[in-house]
């Protein structure tokens, strides 16, 4: 309890009284300190009495937008209610978190009032989760000697998601593709499905998953999960290097990559397949969650791919010799006996550096250490860019060892370089270079791979490229 | 907490007004002229101050107009309207009862401890030694019911 000057000032009245009553021998002034004593007790009673009721009769709730993208923003709602009226002012704020922008609201029940209602515009530039929860209650009394602030065990979630671009592209060659990824092969059974659990209805649960009997017995609605028998099993390797960064905010490659992925995620959780997740940083493996069912994985999953940010890291090293180049550069250096041939030589010879090397690229190195399980048919997804073609062709042709179907899918960085396409005739160049590198991947056995990126971006550049064939076919 | 002219409560500032004419009335009664004079002062610190400005006041110009050998009768004439004013101000009216209640026993508290200290003590001091540790130990007994109340851990 805070006491206010006023108080202090009425403790100095009395004091006077009680200190001049001894001083002049008059029991009428020392009657009158007793007089004011009794009053300040009583209002301190009344106050602790009214503040005591507080808990029990306040009632505070906070409504705001359950989910939106970052930099969005939403109203938060505070409404405040007594049970009762109580002879005190109730001044219940909320202050935004960390994470949110926005002035502190403040909703005031006056002394006697019982309900009342405020709104502030909270802004969300940073996405992840959140939790509206600083809530306190300030009590005072009529008289302003007063004043209590507590706490309130009182607070609303908000999940605030990356800024996604709209116009992705995901395709080969410039066309889209038509078809979903990650479906089941004709023919082949999705697995039985048991009940896994019911649990309360979030937004975005689709209305087929109400469990109708639990929301009529728990009068709130419910879902129902299932979980696949399945055997068929997904890692999804998600790159969040420094490349990754390349673009526009908003707009850059890791923002189509996420949404790509989450698209995909979605996609093997309405196939009850089991789903495995490597992110991958600059650093090396910086997320892991095992294989897991529907239940099991596809929200954390789907958490941390909302909330994975580009690492900040150094480039990638430069191209080591392949193995295939290698060997043919030693045979003819065997047969070469010059200074020249004998100063190269050593270099060639050890084929096992090559290897060695793509260990400490950090993608290679995690698919390398991934464990790809016992599953009857795993399916190994690669989100990444083509910043660092040598170890991806070497992570993706290690992963084809271990899976039965490899995906790929590649932000250009043709697409994305200096955040702009300003000079369209070297960015179809380059991005004729990636087209000429994702056949390469596409045309490895079980290996698919796809471009992703913005779509208008592309088309500005591949427009290019039938102006030139025009121009050559006019020539 | 503000005098009459500046309150929304009429009904607590018209009976705080009555009590304080009362207050004029025991003025001239014990006193004459100067006890009129008294509580013109007092009507006046009505209008402008809270009512246990009033009271306080009322002590200091009370205390000189009586008698030095003054019985406890004529003290307590005295003290009746000024108790009142503190009565009436201590009173929600939306809940009259409870708080009347409260007011009146700690009034009676306070009062007949500084009372039993006059008529048993032998000195004035020590009436005031009793008083002054008997309030702020009440004052802390409430300030740690209301901290335990809320669940505040941060205060002592």
């Amino acid at each position: 309890m805070e006491v206010t000057r006023r108080y202090w000032t009425l403790v100095v009245v009395g004091l006077f009284l009680a200190c001049w009553g001894v001083v002049v021998a008059q029991p009428l002034a020392l009657l009158g300190a007793a007089g004011v004593a009794a009053w300040l007790v009583a209002r301190q009673f009344q106050f602790a009495r009214a503040v005591g009721r507080v808990p029990a009769t306040l009632d505070v709730s906070l409504t705001t937008a359950p989910r939106l993208m970052a930099e969005e923003s939403a109203q938060l709602s505070v409404d405040a209610e007594l049970a009762r009226a109580l002879p005190v002012t109730v001044a219940v704020t909320v202050t935004p978190p960390p994470g949110a922008r926005g002035e502190p609201v403040t909703v005031t029940l006056g002394s006697g009032e019982r309900a009342a209602v405020d709104h502030a515009t909270l802004t969300w530039p940073v996405a992840g989760s959140f939790r509206v929860d600083d809530v306190t209650a300030t009590i005072s009394d009529d008289a302003g000697l007063f004043g209590q602030t507590a706490a309130l065990d009182v607070g609303v979630d908000v999940a605030v998601d990356p800024r996604a671009p709209r116009d992705v592209h995901v395709g080969e060659g410039g066309d889209r593709i038509a078809a979903g990824f990650g479906e089941h092969e004709a023919g082949r059974p999705g697995g039985d499905v048991e009940p896994a659990e019911v649990r309360e209805y979030v937004p975005g649960d689709a209305v087929r998953q109400i469990d109708w009997k639990s929301t009529a017995r728990l009068d709130q609605p419910h879902v129902r999960e299932f979980e696949g028998n399945t055997d068929r099993e997904t890692l999804l390797f998600f790159d969040h290097r420094a490349t990754m960064a390349d673009g526009r905010p908003g707009t850059r490659k890791i923002d189509y990559a996420r949404q790509l992925a989450v698209a995909l995620v979605d996609q093997v959780g309405r196939s009850d397949d089991k789903l495995g997740y490597y992110a991958v940083g600059d650093g090396g493996t910086t997320a892991l969650i095992d294989p897991g069912t529907r239940t099991e994985t596809w929200r954390p999953v789907r958490t941390h791919l909302f909330e994975v940010e580009p690492t900040r890291g150094a480039p990638a090293a430069s191209d080591p010799v392949r193995p295939t180049a290698a060997r043919a550069a030693s045979a003819h250096l065997d047969s070469d006996d010059s200074a020249f041939g004998r100063t190269l030589a050593p270099y060639f010879a050890d084929r096992d550096a090559y290897r060695r090397r793509f260990d400490s690229r950090p993608l290679y190195r995690t698919v390398r250490n991934a464990e790809f399980g016992a599953a009857t048919a795993v399916w190994t997804v690669i989100v990444t860019d083509d910043a660092d073609r040598a170890a991806l062709r070497e992570a993706v042709t290690y992963a084809r060892g271990e899976s039965d179907q490899v995906t790929v899918f590649l932000t250009p960085t043709a697409l994305f370089a200096d955040g702009d396409v300003a000079d369209l005739d070297a960015a179809y160049d380059r991005y004729s270079e990636f087209e000429a590198f994702r056949r390469e991947l596409a045309n490895l056995e079980r290996v698919s791979a796809y471009e992703v990126g913005p779509a208008d971006k592309l088309a500005a550049v591949l427009s290019v490229g039938r102006d030139r064939r025009r121009r050559r076919a006019s020539a | 907490m503000m005098g009459v002219l500046d309150t929304d409560d009429r009904l607590t500032a018209v009976l705080t007004g009555l009590a304080t004419l009362g207050a004029v009335a025991v003025g001239f009664l014990v006193a004459g002229v100067s006890g009129i004079l008294a509580g013109a002062a007092l009507v006046v610190a009505w209008l402008l101050a809270p009512p246990v400005v009033v009271v306080a006041l009322g002590q200091v110009l009370f205390a000189p107009l009586l008698p030095a050998d003054a019985s406890l009768a004529t003290i307590a004439l005295v003290e009746a309207p000024l108790a009142a004013i503190l009565l009436v101000d201590l009173t929600d009216w939306r809940a009259p009862v409870g708080t009347l209640v409260a007011a009146v026993v700690a009034l009676a508290a306070f009062v007949g401890l500084a009372v039993a200290g006059v008529v048993w003590l032998d000195r004035l001091w020590q009436t005031a030694a009793l008083l002054i540790p008997v309030a702020a130990v009440v004052a802390y007994g409430l300030h740690r019911f209301t901290v335990v109340t809320v669940e505040v851990t941060d205060e002592f």
